[in-house]
C-alpha cells in the first residue's frame, strides 16, 4: 500500500517551479502533511480494501520457465544443461457489479515440455523419455462487499493428463473502525484426483486414487503508523489421501498430511525516497518432519512518470522429511542399477520400510532467488510489467548445516510479463 | 455472460444533504445510484462528524477533550491514538508556526467575548498569558500532562480533520463524486461523474453574501480562514477571533486565506498559520508550493490562485 497524499492538484499556479523547490529545505506544508499522515484514517484511498472493484479490469500475463542441473556425470539424473521449459499465459477478468459485489475470474494455460531428472525431480510428470504436458486451470471468485468487511466465495478447477483438482473456498475480511487494522480469516477444501496417464509413462498405483485437503487460515493487517504496515497470516492445512509420486518406483509416502505456516511481512513507506521496503518471513512446518523458512525483501521504488522498479532477494532453505533417502553418489543412476542408488532403500529392503522417497523437493536443501521487476503505469488503470527472476538451488546453502547429498545445483530463470487495462 | 458496460451506466443522481455540526452549518452532495442507500450512505458520513464532535468539543463535559482539561494540574492524561496523533499534529503546527499556532490559546477567549464589543484590560489578558504556551505543557506520546489552568482546544485543526475523516468515510462507502463543505472547510471526493470539477465560492471577507473567487476543484481540499468569522468592531477598527498568543491580541494584516491542498487538514493549518503571521502571511505562503489566495487588510488580492479570479 502507498500512503502517498491523494493527487492535491497543485500544479496549475503554484508559481513555483522544480529548481525552487529541489533547492529548499521541506516547506511548512511538507512538515505538516507529513504530520497528518499520522493521522488515524485520513488517507483512505479509493483503493481502500473492503470495495467493490470500480470498472472492469482485464489482464494478461505470460511466464516463461526454464531450468538447468549441471551435468557432473555420477549422479542418478539424465539429460543435459536444459531441462523443462513452462510456458503459461494467463488472462484474468476482474469486474464490480454495483456498490458492493465483485467478480474475479482467472485462467490459465500451461505447456509444459522437456526432460527431466528421472529421480530426483522438481515437477511431477516427469519421465526418462521426456515430457510433454498441459495444465488447463480456471478459478472464478464472488465477493460481497460491506462497509468494514467482505466475505468472498471461490471455485477453482485445474486439470492435467493424469491430475485434476477441484477446490472451494470460503473467506471473511472485516476491518476495524479507524481503518487501521483488518482481520482476515478462510478455508477451503480441495479434492484432487490422480489418474492412470495414456501409457507412455508408468503409474505405480494402476488405478486413480484420492486427495483430499482442508486449509484455515487467519490474519491480520495493522497499519502501525501511516508509513508502516505489519501482516502476519497463519494457514493450518490438513490433507489425507494419496501424497505419493506415481512416476517413481521407490515413493511411498504417507498418506496423510498437515501443514502448518505462519508468514509475517512488514512494510515501510519512506516519504523522502517515495519508495517502500518490505521484508517477509515465512516459517513452515509439516507432519513428515520438514522444516523451511523463506526470507524475502522487496524494495518497491516509485519514478517519475509512472516508472517503477522492484528488486528483490528471497532465500528459502528447508531440511528433509523424515522419510527422505539420500543418493548414495558412489552408484550412477541409471536404471539398471536404480536399486543401489538409494542405500536406505533396496530392492530387497524396501517393502520392509514404512515410507520412502528420493524426491529431490523433499531433501535438504537451500535457495536463493534475486530478481527484478519493471512497472509502468501508462495512464490510470493501463499497466505493464516485466518480471525476470533468477533461481539456484544448493543442498549445501541450507541453513545450519549441509543438505542432502547427491543433488546437483540447480538452477531456473522466470520470466513473467504482464499487461492490464482498466475500463 | 456479465456485461460490465451496461451495469455501469446506471445513472447517477446528487443528492444533497445538510446538517448542523460544530456550531457551523454544513453540506455533503455527492452523485449516488439509488435514494433509499443514499441516506444510508450519508448517515454514515455525518456519523462520522458527530463522533469527532462528540469527542473534541469544548462544550461537551463528557467529550475526551474536556476530561484532558479537567486533569489540568492534578493529573497526567494517557489519550487513545487519535488523540495522540491530533497532539502530534497539533505539535508541527506549533513549530511550523514558530509558536503563533498554538492549540492552548483557547484560555484567551475568557478575556474575548465576540459577543459583545469590549476590548479586555491588559490586567485581564496578563492574568491569562501565563496559562497560553505550547512548550509549557509536556507531550510525550501517549502522555499529555497540562500545568494546572491550562486547556487544549483543537480549533482550527478539529472541523478541518472531520472533513477528512468524513471523506474517508465516504470514500470507503464508495462515492466517488461529491464533496463535504463543514462550515467552509472542504473535502472533495472527485469531480462530477462527467469529470467536470466542482466550483466552489470564496466567501468575500467584506461583503456579505458576496462571492470573492470561484475555484475549480476537481479533488483533494479547500480550506478558507478569515477574519470575517467572529468579531467585533469598536471605533472603526475591527478585533476578530483569531489571537496572537504573545500578545493576547487579535491578529491583523489579512482579511482572508484559502488554500487548497491534499487534505483539508493542512490546508486549514496553513490558512490559520497564514492569517496569524499577518504581514508575512503572504510570504509563508508563497513557500509552500501549495495554490493559495489572501487578501490584505486593504482588500488586495494576492497568490497563485488570484489570477484565477
Amino acid at each position: 500500500m502507498q500512503l502517498k497524499p491523494i493527487d492535491p492538484h497543485p500544479a496549475e499556479n503554484t508559481g513555483q517551479t522544480a529548481a525552487d523547490s529541489s533547492s529548499r529545505k521541506l516547506s511548512s506544508a511538507d512538515v505538516l502533511m507529513a504530520a497528518a499522515m499520522a493521522l488515524p484514517g485520513l488517507l483512505a484511498l479509493p483503493a481502500h480494501a473492503e470495495n467493490a472493484p470500480e470498472g472492469t479490469t482485464l489482464s494478461f500475463k505470460y511466464l516463461n520457465y526454464s531450468d538447468s542441473q549441471n551435468d557432473s556425470g555420477n549422479i542418478a539424473k539424465t539429460g543435459s544443461g536444459s531441462r523443462m521449459t513452462v510456458n503459461a499465459p494467463a488472462l484474468g477478468f476482474s469486474t464490480g457489479i454495483g456498490e458492493s459485489w465483485g467478480v474475479d475470474i482467472s485462467g490459465v494455460y500451461d505447456s509444459v515440455s522437456g526432460a527431466s531428472p528421472l529421480y530426483h525431480s522438481t515437477l511431477s510428470g516427469a519421465s526418462g523419455k521426456g515430457i510433454k504436458d498441459e495444465r488447463k486451470a480456471a478459478d472464478a471468485k464472488l465477493t460481497r462487499y460491506f462497509s468494514r468487511s467482505s466475505v468472498g466465495f471461490g471455485v477453482a478447477y485445474s486439470t492435467e493428463h493424469d491430475y485434476t483438482s477441484r477446490a472451494v473456498s470460503l473467506d471473511y475480511r472485516i476491518a476495524t473502525d479507524d481503518n487501521n487494522t483488518t482481520f482476515a480469516m478462510g478455508t477451503g477444501y480441495s479434492s484432487d484426483r490422480i489418474q492412470d496417464s495414456n501409457g507412455t509413462v508408468i503409474l505405480f498405483f494402476g488405478t486413480q486414487q484420492k486427495k483430499r485437503s482442508n486449509d484455515f487460515m487467519v490474519g491480520v493487517t495493522h497499519n502501525l503508523t501511516a508509513n508502516d504496515i505489519i501482516q502476519s497470516n497463519i494457514t493450518y492445512a490438513t490433507g489425507k489421501g494419496y501424497f505419493d509420486d506415481p512416476y517413481k518406483q521407490f515413493d511411498k509416502r504417507p498418506d496423510s498430511r498437515n501443514d502448518l505456516a505462519w508468514l509475517t511481512r512488514i512494510n515501510h513507506y519512506y516519504n523522502g525516497a517515495d519508495a517502500t521496503l518490505n521484508f517477509t518471513y515465512r516459517y513452515f512446518t509439516n507432519s513428515w518432519g520438514m522444516r523451511a523458512q523463506t526470507f524475502e525483501t522487496e524494495w518497491r521504488q516509485q519514478l517519475p512518470r509512472g516508472w517503477m522498479v522492484i528488486p528483490a532477494l528471497r532465500y528459502y532453505t528447508q531440511n528433509s522429511a523424515d522419510f527422505y533417502s539420500d543418493l548414495d553418489i558412489q552408484n550412477t543412476g541409471s536404471p539398471a542399477n536404480l536399486n543401489t542408488s538409494y542405500p536406505g532403500i533396496t530392492s530387497t529392503n524396501y517393502a520392509d520400510k514404512p515410507f520412502y522417497t528420493a524426491d529431490s523437493r523433499l531433501s535438504a536443501f537451500g535457495a536463493i532467488t534475486p530478481g527484478f521487476k519493471i512497472r509502468k503505469e501508462f495512464s490510470k488503470g493501463e499497466i505493464a510489467d516485466l518480471k525476470l527472476e533468477f533461481y539456484q538451488q544448493r543442498a549445501s546453502w541450507r541453513l545450519g548445516g549441509e543438505g542432502s547429498p547427491g543433488i546437483e545445483p540447480w538452477k531456473a530463470y522466470i520470466i513473467q510479463a504482464g499487461y492490464s487495462k482498466t475500463f | 455472460m456479465l456485461c460490465p458496460h451496461a451495469l455501469k451506466t446506471t445513472a447517477l443522481k446528487l443528492f444533497k444533504f445538510s446538517f448542523a455540526a460544530m456550531a457551523c452549518q454544513n453540506e455533503l452532495q455527492f452523485y449516488w445510484q439509488d435514494e433509499a442507500s443514499a441516506h444510508g450512505v450519508a448517515r454514515d458520513v455525518i456519523a462520522e462528524v458527530q463522533r469527532i464532535e462528540a469527542k473534541y468539543s469544548r462544550y461537551r463535559d463528557d467529550s475526551t477533550l474536556t476530561g484532558i482539561n479537567r486533569s489540568a494540574g492534578m493529573a497526567a492524561s494517557t489519550v487513545d491514538a487519535e488523540t495522540a496523533a491530533l497532539l502530534t499534529y497539533a505539535n508541527a503546527c506549533y513549530s511550523q508556526s514558530g509558536g503563533l499556532f498554538d492549540i492552548t490559546s483557547g484560555v484567551l477567549r475568557r478575556a474575548w467575548n465576540f459577543r459583545e464589543p469590549r476590548i479586555p484590560t491588559q490586567l485581564e489578558l496578563d492574568a491569562l498569558l501565563p496559562l497560553v504556551g505550547w512548550q509549557k505543557l509536556t507531550w510525550q506520546n501517549p502522555v499529555l500532562w497540562l500545568p494546572a489552568g491550562m486547556e487544549i482546544d483543537f480549533g482550527g485543526i478539529g472541523k478541518e480533520y472531520a472533513a477528512d475523516r468524513a471523506g474517508s468515510v465516504a470514500l470507503e462507502r464508495g462515492i466517488r463524486h461529491g464533496f463535504i463543505n463543514l462550515g467552509g472547510d472542504i473535502r472533495v471526493l472527485g469531480p462530477h461523474p462527467d469529470n467536470t470539477p466542482w466550483l466552489i465560492g470564496i466567501t468575500h471577507p467584506r461583503k456579505n453574501n458576496a462571492v470573492l473567487a470561484s475555484m475549480a476543484i476537481p479533488s483533494g481540499a479547500l480550506a478558507t480562514s478569515g477574519d470575517y468569522e467572529r468579531f467585533f468592531e469598536l471605533d472603526g477598527k475591527r478585533y476578530s477571533h483569531i489571537l496572537d498568543p504573545r500578545t493576547g491580541y487579535p491578529v491583523t494584516g489579512l482579511q482572508s486565506v484559502t488554500v487548497v491542498g491534499p487534505l483539508c487538514t493542512v490546508a486549514g493549518s496553513l490558512c490559520t498559520i497564514a492569517m496569524l503571521k499577518g504581514n508575512e502571511g503572504g510570504s509563508f505562503l508563497a513557500v509552500q508550493e501549495l495554490p493559495w489566495l489572501a487578501v490584505d487588510s486593504q482588500g488586495r488580492i494576492s497568490g497563485p490562485l488570484a489570477v484565477k479570479i
